[in-house]
């Protein structure tokens, strides 16, 4: 039997229970249950090295706070929070390119210390980080975002399309220019590496 | 829909990809930490809607104050109100852009040459930022680069006199840690596993806490 459209009218059986038509749990407490730790990762994936995840991820709780009670559904969840940690990776990454000016080469001096003997597997650990980042820092927003949701993530062209709201073809597109711009970044990278 | 035939991406890439993931090295606790920044930031808005409403209490019974006042004013045997001086408004002066850039720059002269593997010059530099901007905005990250360039130089005493100088609790993990490094090899255990002891685990990357626990380690067999 194939099932049909509802009608305005129709009575849920006596048999439906209460959590088949109970509505999706949307309060701050059960969003930031849901997906603190997905936003965290978009965090830390798309806002480069500079950035600290949990300040971002502060940040777009906050306007998930605000914004909420305006969230009717029309979209999934987490298109709706990946809009909104994109928008706040940006606006941090404006706001770091500025401070920069003024405490440049933080990095260096914040980086992890350098320790003898026992620390090569960590440093080396660290570098392929930083070499990671390094390599998505030289490919645009657009091409950085749809490799991490695509390639890392594992997500499907489909909900790619959704996220980053644009059609799946361009997305495509967008997926084959973005993985021949990561491995002309990367042998420009490894060449800098080796030149030093 | 499925993905067009295409060439995906080079084992290379794809490893680097999956083994320089930053994702992987959140730190421990993260989400409940922000989830506490939430609620203390919520609980202060509550807070300061309070002291809102404590305010618009003060002004309604500070106008029904006045209203007495002009009553007594008004009354022929009342001794009019003595005028209150309103307190002193601390005002701070924001150094210009100008001043600031200056200064970056005179900074960025010394971080150079540190990272270009000459302390000494380094130290020149941080000598020179000093004497222009002894009270300056970034005299905290000059006295980093100066502890950095001690170490650099292989003046850790120096360079453990200057940490000393450093906010403690306003220091990241990472420098922290390099400062204990810096105490074990001059076998002052006391005081690196004192500074260990005081980071906090949950807030710690796991390089980090690597580190942490070879230091301790380290520490294990001295005396302090």
């Amino acid at each position: 039997m194939s099932a049909r459209a509802p009608k305005r009218g129709d009575v849920y059986p006596a048999t439906a229970t209460l959590s088949a038509v109970e509505a999706p749990d949307f309060s701050f407490d059960a969003v930031y249950r849901a997906h603190a730790r997905t936003v965290l990762q978009w965090v830390a994936r798309l806002g480069g090295p500079h950035l600290d995840p949990e300040d971002v991820t502060h940040d777009v709780f906050l306007k998930v706070e605000k914004e909420l009670p305006n969230f009717r559904g029309d979209s999934r969840i987490t298109t709706w929070l990946y809009a909104i940690t994109v928008n706040q990776v940006q606006s941090a990454r404006r706001r770091e390119k500025f401070r920069a000016l003024f405490r440049a080469n933080s990095e260096q001096m914040y980086a992890v210390p350098d320790l003898a003997e026992g620390a090569s597997e960590t440093l080396e650990r660290a570098e392929t980080v930083r070499r990671l980042h390094r390599v998505l820092e030289g490919l645009s927003s657009k091409y950085r975002q749809v490799l991490v949701l695509f390639e890392l993530e594992g997500r499907s062209g489909q909900e790619v399309a959704e996220m980053m709201q644009a059609p799946v073809e361009r997305i495509w597109v967008w997926l084959h220019r973005a993985r021949a711009a990561f491995s002309t970044a990367m042998s420009q990278v490894e060449a800098e590496e080796a030149a030093r | 829909m499925s993905a067009p035939d295409e060439t995906p991406l080079s084992p290379a890439a794809r490893q680097l990809l999956e083994l320089g993931d930053p994702a992987q090295r959140l730190r421990v606790g993260a989400e409940a930490r922000v989830e506490r920044r939430l609620r203390e930031r919520g609980s202060k808005r509550r807070g300061a809607a309070w002291q809102r409403w404590a305010l618009v209490g003060a002004l309604v019974s500070g106008l029904a104050l006045a209203g007495v006042g002009a009553w007594q004013v008004l009354a022929p045997a009342a001794p009019p109100p003595q005028p209150v001086a309103p307190p002193p408004v601390p005002v701070v002066v924001a150094p210009s852009p100008s001043a600031l850039e200056q200064e970056a720059a005179q900074l960025q002269l010394a971080l150079a040459a540190l990272t270009a593997g000459s302390p000494e010059q380094a130290l020149v530099e941080l000598d020179a930022y000093a004497a222009r901007f002894p009270q300056g905005v970034l005299s905290v990250d000059a006295r980093v680069a100066r502890a950095r360039a001690h170490l650099a130089a292989k003046q850790t005493a120096r360079a453990l006199e200057v940490f000393e100088t450093l906010p403690l609790g306003e220091m990241p993990a990472a420098l922290v840690l390099q400062w204990a490094d810096a105490l074990v090899g001059q076998r002052r255990c006391a005081r690196a596993l004192e500074l260990v002891n005081g980071l906090d685990a949950q807030g710690l990357t796991p390089d980090e806490l690597e580190v942490a626990t070879r230091l301790r380690s380290s520490c294990g067999g001295a005396t302090p």
